[in-house]
């Protein structure tokens, strides 16, 4: 992959996936974006503090038949408590978003599709929420409405972060364990479509 | 990878009393209970007092706050004790949940039921395939985890005593609606309280294991009955495959006496007068080798003659079987009797295809006294071909079903001899 140079400390960054676009300098905490081969420095990261997960960046895991290998993560508060969500490459090459909170594990991808959902401000928990996906109809019951803010991250990323950025999102959930993530940024609103998963069938390899 | 799963504990003074708490929980503790004044602290709010559980007396319970112990290979610590009343016609039954946590795989619960019976639980978010709310009716059967779960019990129960932090800032008193389903050895869980509906998973443990895991002193309290998805002890499955072996030889000896009773393939009346003499008929076999049945019925009255039965082919002898029908009957001592039959049978195989042929002779005498003259009535013959004999399997389902509901025999025994009495 890749071979660049930190741009505030010159440490060697050997990038692990060519779709990166933004790295933490794991020696000096220097954040870096990269466009077209050129880096730039994006300022410093928090350090992200060690705390006992069951997900860690560089190992390799298993759930059922799928394999994913963390590449990156980024910290996000939400007031009562902080979740992880760890960038994942798996065994086809394709990446997810695996968030851990404390036993609670939800694997996730971005939807492509544009969907019409309803504003942050108008939506109550415990609520369905409906919208059209693939053209079918989704229900999906609102299971959580909060605010989060970045507070830190660590290895690689497909888009740059910025410490104390914040935005609303809420989740919502349906049957077999489906799980939809809205998040309203200042660009609009990012769909993530998943499922929980049980920590006891993550097994590290 | 060694994950670092080892609580590091944090230690408060509760604003109450100003003792001091030791704590193990993550960020999803709501509330912590101090042990000594009874306090509820809120964990978000500085630990600030939100309510006073007066005259809290801690239960005598083999498990503390803050012991440690593997399950499922996974480090839990106790951060949490819940004690619950259900009362309901039938008596009151008592229950304590454990609170564990453990950093990389979050909450679970370590129940104990009223007979001393221990799970492990967790909270899951899979839910039933068909059904909705907390289902109250026992036998209601639903889909989780690709398992077929049987609802076994439900009710109402309140807390009596809480300690320790918990997940949710538990009352005392406050009641929640539960329904357990099986899948044995698995447990699913509705529980459903003011604001939450809450689904969880587990299995049963049993008490030597946690006693072993948490390195409780002492020996456990010895479980009063079992636990609703204990599996079926040894002898339970013997008698669970013997209800089996019995409802399937019943059904076996039922086929047999439908169908078992082979293909009619002679059918003939002849006169007893005419046997005496010697009588020959023919009769064709299709399949060699099965079991054939000849019966003989003649409506003897107060008469008795003896028949011989030869099968032969080609000038060789098959088959010679002599065979008494003797019927008697009469009235005294103001009662009917009747002794003998009518009809009489044999079974044998032949070995060839081809025409047979059958020769049978009788000899007999009619009256109570030896002087009487054979009886002059209708010898009706019947031959089955490919008959199956059902009397083995009658005997072997009426052992079985003896051993298999013996439970359901004693009532329908009561029963009827109730009915006899009336």
């Amino acid at each position: 992959m890749k071979d660049l140079e930190c741009s505030s400390c010159g440490a060697s960054i050997g990038l692990k996936e060519k779709f990166s676009k933004f790295f933490v300098c794991e020696y000096c905490g220097s954040a870096i974006f990269i466009e077209d081969d050129a880096i730039k420095n994006a300022g410093k990261m928090s350090k992200v503090s060690d705390v006992p997960s069951l997900i860690n960046l560089g190992y390799t895991y298993t759930y059922r038949n799928f394999s994913f290998t963390p590449i990156g993560m980024v910290r996000y508060d939400y007031g009562r408590g902080f979740w992880d969500e760890f960038y994942v490459s798996d065994n086809e090459g394709k990446y997810h978003w695996v968030s851990v909170d404390e036993g609670d594990i939800a694997i996730e991808e971005p939807v492509q599709e544009k969907l019409d959902i309803a504003e942050f401000d108008s939506i109550k928990i415990g609520n369905s929420l409906s919208f059209h996906k693939n053209e079918a109809e989704v229900t999906l019951l609102v299971t959580e409405k909060n605010r989060c803010k970045c507070i830190g991250a660590k290895g690689e990323l497909p888009f740059p972060v910025s410490m104390e950025e914040e935005y609303n999102y809420l989740d919502l959930s349906g049957p077999g364990g489906t799980i939809y993530t809205i998040e309203y940024t200042e660009d609009g609103t990012d769909v993530y479509y998943g499922k929980w998963v049980d920590p006891y069938d993550i097994k590290e390899i | 990878m060694e994950n670092n799963s080892q609580v590091k504990a944090r230690t408060i003074n509760c604003k109450g009393c100003g003792a001091p708490i030791n704590l193990f929980g993550g960020h999803k503790i709501e509330a912590v209970i101090c042990p000594s004044c009874g306090s509820c602290l809120d964990c978000h709010e500085d630990y600030k007092v939100i309510a006073k559980y007066k005259n809290l007396k801690r239960p005598k319970l083999p498990l503390k706050m803050g012991m440690s112990g593997k399950i499922k290979n996974i480090e839990f610590i106790v951060t949490g004790i819940v004690m619950s009343e259900e009362i309901d016609e039938d008596g009151r039954y008592v229950s304590v949940d454990y609170q564990l946590f453990s950093p990389t795989h979050g909450y679970a619960w370590l129940g104990r039921d009223d007979n001393f019976n221990y799970s492990f639980m967790r909270e899951v978010k899979d839910l039933p395939n068909t059904i909705v709310g907390v289902p109250e009716k026992n036998g209601v059967k639903f889909k989780v985890k690709d398992m077929q779960f049987t609802v076994k019990e439900s009710g109402n129960e309140h807390i009596l005593y809480v300690e320790g932090e918990l997940t949710w800032v538990a009352k005392l008193n406050d009641s929640s609606k539960y329904t357990t389903a099986v899948y044995s050895p698995y447990i699913y869980e509705i529980t459903k309280s003011h604001n939450e509906l809450e689904f969880s998973f587990g299995e049963v443990i049993s008490s030597a294991e946690v006693y072993k895991t948490f390195n409780i002193p002492g020996t456990p309290i010895k479980s009063k009955g079992k636990h609703l998805a204990a599996p079926p002890s040894p002898v339970n499955k013997a008698h669970s495959m013997t209800k089996i072996f019995a409802i399937i030889s019943f059904l076996i000896m039922l086929s047999i006496i439908i169908f078992g009773g082979g293909k009619r393939i002679f059918d003939e009346g002849i006169a007893t007068s005419q046997c005496k003499e010697g009588v020959m008929k023919n009769f064709y076999i299709q399949k060699p080798g099965s079991l054939m049945k000849f019966k003989l019925h003649c409506p003897l009255s107060n008469a008795w003659t003896y028949f011989e039965v030869t099968v032969s082919k080609d000038g060789h002898d098959y088959f010679t079987i002599g065979k008494e029908i003797s019927y008697y009957h009469g009235y005294s001592g103001g009662e009917s009797w009747s002794e003998g039959s009518k009809s009489t049978s044999a079974y044998f195989r032949l070995p060839e295809q081809g025409m047979y042929e059958l020769h049978i002779t009788a000899e007999g005498k009619s009256g109570m006294s030896s002087a009487g003259s054979m009886q002059n009535k209708i010898l009706r013959i019947s031959i089955m071909q490919g008959v199956v004999i059902s009397r083995y399997f009658i005997i072997l389902t009426i052992i079985l079903i003896i051993l298999a509901f013996p439970a359901e025999l004693k009532v329908i025994g009561a029963k009827l001899a109730e009915a006899s009495d009336d």
